[in-house]
């Protein structure tokens, strides 16, 4: 078949469509027929016609070859960077199943999909002349994220700022992020590294025993940063390849300049929001006085109801904020802990027993004055919020 | 990155993979493993909607009654109750969705009771094994009493549940949450 760049964008929409319809009404409608035959059978369809119509596009094989070794690389990288991210925070058991039926279930009802949803992108990129390939690897791009973001769940949801910050962060931006790298590389070296990236990090999270239970703002961090790396890397490598380079060029798109300022920003983003052991956290009131001053910065180490007792100073969960007291009675009912807690600078106990499980850790250092920038940011947020009334435990 | 540097770390990357692999089977029982994950990719189960009702079922009850939260990850359900006189009660009801791709069935159901002998819960749990459809909802309904008989003189406790979700393949005819939407 000739290139077409309206038959390209005509099935485009077909895809956006159906995936608009298997969104708001098939998976629905026709849950369990939808899984298990609509879908797996349409992204087959659609995915064997181009094969016939087409026939095989030309790639080139140098730029494959490094290509391929770079996404196992990165494939490793992920699976490893998931794998010690447990030893920081917990493991819990795969809820998936990890049985011979569960994989060959797994693989038709998602496996199939990604493999023809990536050699469709390839097929349609590949089909239209040189200049129009950018714009239609962003059009593709885009219809893939609407329909993969699943966007049922939203409709009729209550959609707060931590919940929307959660979508992006968590869904949107890692989504971002790896439909750049499989439409760039559909462009230069087929449909494989796409379906080996995507198909073997859902095969670590379909047959691992278990998984960590890491904390959304790490694994968006891992979601968005491994592609997007990537992504950098392999322009660079294609940058190197090209006979017509000049230097410049090669030296403004090499990615290693960027990728320790990116591994230390993400070390102190995780530092912040209580990935690991330890964590920071800013003494925004001055009932705790003559130990720790507003502006202050309480270093929490977590830990379990069992390791603390009394007159520790600990950090526990509140509904929408955390409260950091000193503990003046531990108590036990019913098989689990109950602390009384109090300010030191206040002349009463705190009004409610404090559970064990509101428990996030005890106060092992503090760091003067470094806090200050997270309290006015606070401050800020609590001026753009003015019906919200965020209590600093008094 | 040349091709001989590329294979070399590719050879120390499987290397640590199986180091980490082996290092876990080894250390399995001293490793921490709560319930099952959640928001893996294609998996996300959790409660969507937690909150206390009045004895119709259907009204949504006076703030002194108390709260209820759902955990950050959306796992658990945490009601603290204040109950005003022998005989009050409220009803906390919960809602599960499968936000997922694929069906899950109901693995654990875990409830921690309020401390106090006068209180006592009545709940339509689901059993377990009861599928949940992607994109379907779980609404539970407990009934939360002060006994009519007791001699406390106020009573003010807490009531937790955990919902601990599986993926479904062995029967694909379930019939659904308890309530569908």
């Amino acid at each position: 078949m000739q290139k077409s760049k309206n038959a390209t964008l005509a099935l485009i929409f077909l895809i956006l469509g159906y995936g608009l319809l298997a969104t708001f009404y098939l998976s629905s409608a026709y849950n369990i027929a939808y899984l298990y035959i609509i879908n797996p059978i349409f992204w087959i369809l659609i995915a064997g016609v181009l094969r016939i119509v087409l026939g095989k596009s030309l790639e080139n094989r140098k730029l494959k070859k490094s290509i391929m070794e770079y996404i196992v690389i990165a494939v490793l990288v992920y699976i490893i960077t998931y794998m010690v991210s447990g030893l920081f925070v917990t493991f819990g058991k795969n809820p998936f199943s990890t049985t011979l039926i569960g994989l060959f279930t797994n693989l038709w009802i998602l496996g199939v999909e990604i493999v023809a949803r990536e050699y469709i992108r390839y097929k349609l990129i590949n089909n239209v002349y040189e200049k129009y390939k950018m714009k239609i690897a962003v059009v593709i791009s885009i219809v893939y994220i609407i329909i993969q973001i699943n966007l049922g769940q939203y409709i009729n949801a209550k959609l707060t700022a931590l919940i929307i910050v959660k979508v992006v962060c968590q869904t949107l931006l890692p989504l971002i992020a790896k439909n750049l790298l499989f439409s760039y590389t559909s462009i230069y070296c087929g449909y494989m590294p796409a379906v080996i990236y995507e198909l073997t990090t859902h095969l670590y999270l379909w047959l691992s025993p278990i998984l960590p239970n890491a904390p959304w703002v790490m694994s968006a961090i891992i979601d968005f940063v491994i592609p997007i790396i990537l992504f950098l890397y392999i322009r660079y490598v294609k940058n190197k390849l090209n006979i017509f380079r000049s230097k410049e060029n090669i030296i403004n798109s090499d990615p290693r300049n960027i990728i320790i300022l990116v591994v230390l920003i993400i070390l102190a983003i995780w530092f912040a929001v209580g990935v690991f052991p330890i964590k920071p956290v800013a003494i925004a009131s001055g009932s705790m006085e003559k130990v720790l001053y507003v502006g202050d910065v309480a270093i929490i180490k977590k830990c379990n109801a069992n390791d603390v007792n009394e007159g520790d100073i600990i950090e526990y969960q509140m509904q929408g904020f955390t409260v950091v007291h000193r503990i003046i009675q531990k108590s036990q009912k019913n098989g689990e802990f109950y602390f009384i807690t109090k300010g030191d600078n206040n002349n009463s106990p705190d009004s409610d027993e404090v559970r064990e499980d509101q428990l996030i850790g005890k106060v092992i250092y503090k760091i003067k004055y470094i806090g200050y920038p997270a309290i006015w940011l606070h401050l800020l947020q609590e001026d753009k919020q003015e019906n919200v009334t965020v209590e600093t435990g008094k | 990155m040349k091709k001989t540097k590329r294979n070399s770390l590719i050879i120390v990357l499987v290397v640590v993979l199986l180091a980490l692999a082996i290092g876990y089977a080894a250390f399995s029982s001293t490793l921490t493993i709560n319930g099952n994950v959640n928001g893996a990719a294609s998996w996300d189960i959790k409660f969507t909607e937690a909150k206390l009702l009045a004895a119709d079922g259907t009204t949504t009850a006076d703030t002194s009654y108390g709260t209820a939260t759902i955990s950050e990850d959306g796992l658990t359900v945490t009601a603290t109750i204040k109950l005003s006189y022998p005989g009050d009660g409220v009803i906390l009801q919960t809602v599960v969705t499968n936000n997922g791709q694929i069906p899950a069935k109901l693995k654990s159901v875990d409830i921690t009771n309020p401390t106090s002998a006068d209180v006592k819960v009545t709940p339509a749990t689901p059993t377990e094994g009861e599928e949940l459809v992607a994109g379907g909802k779980c609404t539970t309904q407990y009934v939360i009493k002060w006994d009519s008989n007791s001699k406390a003189t106020s009573v003010s406790d807490t009531f937790k549940v955990k919902f601990t979700y599986e993926q479904n393949t062995t029967d694909f005819n379930g019939t659904g949450a308890h309530t569908n939407a």
